[in-house]
């Protein structure tokens, strides 16, 4: 079975006045058909410029300076604009981060959904509306909702919205950023679950970014843990779990308070995460790491297969 | 011992008048709200947004008038406190917000930053500011005078916040989502400090949140709020473990968990629901 | 003192970086400088020979009605004998001083305004608001013409007043504005909760967070009052007792010399028009700093 999407060793920068801000290092891993695959880490780390750099929607001032994202066995790093607005919406969708905002406040939500799809698609309006009102059901919005504008929704109602729009044009592939950042946790709970069971039945393949691993650990079959930049641990969600291989994955776990289970003691992780203009040249994580040895700082762990499909970025071997 | 006792606490907000009517409609943001705090806990009050626990925390420390109600502070009741008696008590209430970006004065060192509340209660002395940095984790406390807040991380501006509520020595702290802008691993050195600094300086703490995950880690009690009333308080563990309220309930089912087998458990188990 | 030292080190870069930044700003502030230099330069030419360039009373006895520039007068005389180009030197001064002190005023006057309004609201803002607009509806020239006439006197003085009472309520509504927004952040709400007095809020906290937009309209401002001035002047009310750009017009004008005297009329229309411009560079090259500047966290 082929990979829906590869990444191969991406390497993307932004250009600012400062200097280059190295933002993801040599990243890979692989989504297979019908996966959904979490990629979690804390601000800065890379995980929303690898998001947007899949989606093409990267500002002026950056640039991806090597690798290849592979989309359905087409190399997407060297496409025009031209080509990327036909693969956006019907092939690789994005839900962003507090995109509820994005909905325009004069326009009816029904509405701008049916131009989304028309916009795409050759068909006619009264098909388009059977369309979005067929969306509403499965994202658990009243179809009669349709003609209402969006200050009339509520947030957790706006962001599905969002995500009907998401799916509108048949993509293969979603990435949510976030989704559900600026909502309660009840609504979190709701949008969560949906968007775990529209992936399942339409069989498609999605990628989780959030800062949240609680969060990834309910939604998604694989994980990949990002700091700094670099894809420092990959593995089965549950794998992951049992066994966390790396030092940044173990430190992030138990920085998580959790209301089930015993109250354990929160571990912090010592220092800040590494300037990016001026990258250190072995392991990213290495002055905060509790476990360093003198070759994390000179010579950069490759990600390795350590144990069945599970794969860490570290020298340290347990 | 008692430090705080909140009676039939209540705020009204005015809502925009209809033209032709003479109705004043408004809205209810806290509704009869009462509570007690023991010397040295921490009491949490864990509600969605909207559920009116930042109302109580800005009544608290005053920064809003309460329609109705008492607020005992060791005793005395400050809810219609004004001018300088007011003032002279403010010596007693401290809060921590919850943005460590807007919290803090940008034009303002932070030497400046933590002097302020100093000299507003007229206790002013290098020592103390030079102190409280230390007692945060600042260290050497030197070389944070004289820089800036956009010069700090978000971890550094939260740990400043905390400095300069504590530096004039309140016996009651109010904090209002102090961490949950924080990267998470940042959010763990900060509440560990904040249970470090309770613990040595015998504070009541007041501790505001959404995440009863991070409510269950740091506070004593809890307090569950909804639409303005609580709903469900006892101990944190108790109300954690066995929720009594059916609010209360929905809301910890739908806490998400850091472990994938105790998700997929939950899941499902619950059913789907359509928003009209 | 120590502290204090790095502090005006600090503001002294900073004003540094920001002419150094903006093309706009180095134009302005290079005109600018053309005209100082000018304001400068005229006691020293009337130091020559005050008889002679002394731009009140100063006379050329040589000279009967208006001659072309020569050696003698660099851009010829007036109608009576009087030099002209002492007469621009001078009108540079009162432009500068007129221009800088109108600014300062209303400025301070509009941002201490501003401020209170803003921050205690309510009756107090309604009536400092309301009080602005009655102020802005007031047209300058009856104003003036009936200021004068109580204190029987065209000064420029009273000018200066009256410009300063006109330019601040503009000012104070972008000022309150300001503070309106200000007076909610949380860094605000921290200084209320730790009992700092109301004064020392709007001063300490609140002030310096307005400073920028306030010193674009010290800049915004000046053009301005150089432009009303000129306009109040050519109309006949200026100051007699002194000489300004816009009264050279008006003698120029009332002596029926517009079209015979272009030496005459076009150096201070130039020159109100430049110094006017210098000042209004500056205050896009401010602008354009203090834009990213409020955004910036």
């Amino acid at each position: 079975m082929n990979a829906v999407l590869e990444i191969k060793n991406l390497t993307m920068s932004y250009e600012t006045s400062a200097g280059s801000v190295s933002a993801v290092d040599n990243v890979s891993f692989k989504i297979m058909p019908g996966e959904a695959m979490g990629l979690v880490g804390e601000s800065g780390c890379g995980k929303t410029s690898l998001g947007m750099s899949i989606m093409k929607l990267l500002p002026e001032n950056a640039k991806i300076t090597h690798g290849e994202i592979i989309f359905d066995g087409e190399d997407v790093v060297a496409k025009t604009e031209a080509e990327m607005r036909r693969i956006r919406w019907e092939g690789i969708s994005m839900v962003f981060q507090a995109a509820m905002n994005a909905l325009n406040p004069v326009i009816k939500v029904g509405d701008q959904i049916i131009e989304a799809i028309m916009a795409h698609e050759n068909i006619k309006k009264e098909k388009a509306r059977e369309k979005v009102r067929a969306l509403y059901e499965m994202v658990g919005l009243a179809p009669e909702r349709m003609v209402n504008y969006p200050h009339e929704y509520s947030g957790g109602m706006r962001q599905r919205a969002i995500i009907a729009m998401a799916l509108a044009c048949d993509p293969k592939f979603i990435i949510a950023d976030e989704p559900t950042t600026a909502l309660d946790v009840i609504v979190q709970d709701e949008i969560i679950d949906e968007i775990v069971n529209i992936q399942r039945k339409l069989n498609m393949i999605m990628m989780y970014i959030s800062h949240d691993i609680s969060v990834i650990a309910e939604t998604c079959d694989k994980i990949g843990v990002m700091y700094a930049g670099h894809l420092i641990e990959y593995a089965d969600t549950f794998a992951l779990f049992d066994n966390p291989l790396h030092p940044y994955t173990r430190a992030l776990m138990s920085s998580f308070p959790s209301i089930e289970g015993p109250r354990k003691e929160l571990k912090p992780v010592p220092g800040e995460p590494p300037n990016l203009l001026d990258p250190p040249q072995g392991c990213r994580f290495y002055p905060r790491c509790s476990h360093a040895q003198e070759i994390c700082d000179n010579q950069r762990p490759e990600l390795v297969e350590r144990e069945k499909d599970h794969f860490s970025a570290c020298h340290r071997v347990i | 011992m008692e430090i705080v006792n909140v009676e039939h606490l209540t705020k009204v907000f005015p809502l925009k008048k209809r033209l032709f009517s003479k109705e004043q409609p408004y809205v209810r943001a806290v509704d009869e709200i009462s509570f007690t705090i023991e010397k040295g806990k921490i009491l949490g009050l864990v509600g969605e947004s909207g559920c009116g626990k930042t109302t109580i925390a800005k009544l608290l420390v005053r920064l809003l008038h309460p329609t109705g109600g008492k607020i005992s502070i060791r005793g005395k009741d400050i809810a219609d406190l004004r001018g300088e008696k007011l003032k002279k008590f403010r010596k007693n209430i401290q809060m921590i917000f919850q943005d460590p970006y807007e919290s803090l004065n940008p034009r303002l060192t932070i030497h400046s930053t933590i002097a302020e509340p100093l000299i507003a209660q007229g206790l002013y002395s290098p020592e103390k500011i030079h102190e409280a940095l230390e007692v945060v984790g600042l260290k050497p406390p030197e070389g944070f005078f004289y820089r800036y807040p956009h010069e700090l991380s978000g971890g550094q501006r939260q740990r400043v916040a905390i400095a300069r509520a504590l530096v004039i020595e309140p016996i009651f702290v109010v904090a209002d989502e102090p961490t949950s802008m924080l990267d998470v691993s940042i959010r763990a050195g900060v509440l560990n400090l904040m249970l470090a600094l309770k613990k040595r300086f015998e504070l009541t703490v007041l501790f505001v949140t959404h995440d009863l995950a991070v409510a269950r880690y740091m506070c004593d009690d809890i307090a569950v709020m909804h639409r303005g009333k609580i709903v469900e308080i006892g101990n944190a563990e108790d109300v954690i473990q066995n929720p009594k309220h059916s609010y209360t309930k929905a809301l910890l089912s739908a806490v998400p968990i850091p472990n994938p087998k105790a998700k997929r458990k939950r899941i499902r188990a619950r059913e789907k629901v359509i928003c009209i | 003192m120590d502290k204090n030292g790095r502090h005006k080190l600090r503001l002294i870069r900073l004003i540094w970086d920001l002419v150094r930044k903006s093309t706009f700003i180095k134009l302005g502030v290079f005109i600018m400088i053309l005209f100082g230099l000018m304001a400068i330069m005229s006691p020293v030419w009337i130091h020559r020979n005050p008889a002679l360039y002394d731009p009140i009373i100063g006379v050329d006895p040589d000279v009967y009605g208006s001659v072309g520039p020569s050696w003698k007068h660099p851009l010829g005389t007036d109608d009576i004998g009087k030099d002209l180009f002492s007469q621009l030197l001078r009108g540079s001064q009162v432009a500068f001083i007129l221009g800088i002190m109108v600014s300062v005023v209303s400025t301070v006057l509009g941002t201490g305004i501003g401020l209170v309004a803003g921050y205690y609201g309510k009756t107090c803002d309604t009536l400092l608001m309301r009080l602005a607009d009655i102020i802005l509806t007031l047209p300058r020239l009856p104003l003036l013409i009936v200021i004068s006439g109580i204190f029987g006197t065209q000064s420029n003085w009273i000018i200066l007043l009256i410009l300063a009472f006109t330019f601040w309520p503009t000012i104070s509504r972008v000022i309150r504005a300001q503070t309106l927004s200000l007076r909610e952040r949380p860094f605000i709400e921290s200084a209320r909760v730790s009992g700092v007095s109301d004064t020392r809020i709007i001063v300490r906290h609140l002030a310096p967070n307005v400073l920028p937009v306030a010193f674009y309209y010290l800049t915004v401002t000046v053009t301005g009052a150089i432009l009303v001035e000129a306009g109040l002047s050519f109309l006949g009310f200026g100051d007699p007792s002194n000489m300004s750009w816009g009264m050279m017009l008006q003698w120029c004008f009332s002596k029926g010399y517009v079209f015979k005297a272009p030496y005459w009329m076009i150096p201070p229309g130039l020159c109100i028009s430049l110094l006017a411009f210098s000042f209004y560079l500056i205050g896009v090259g401010l602008e354009e700093m203090i834009n990213p500047r409020l955004k910036k966290r």
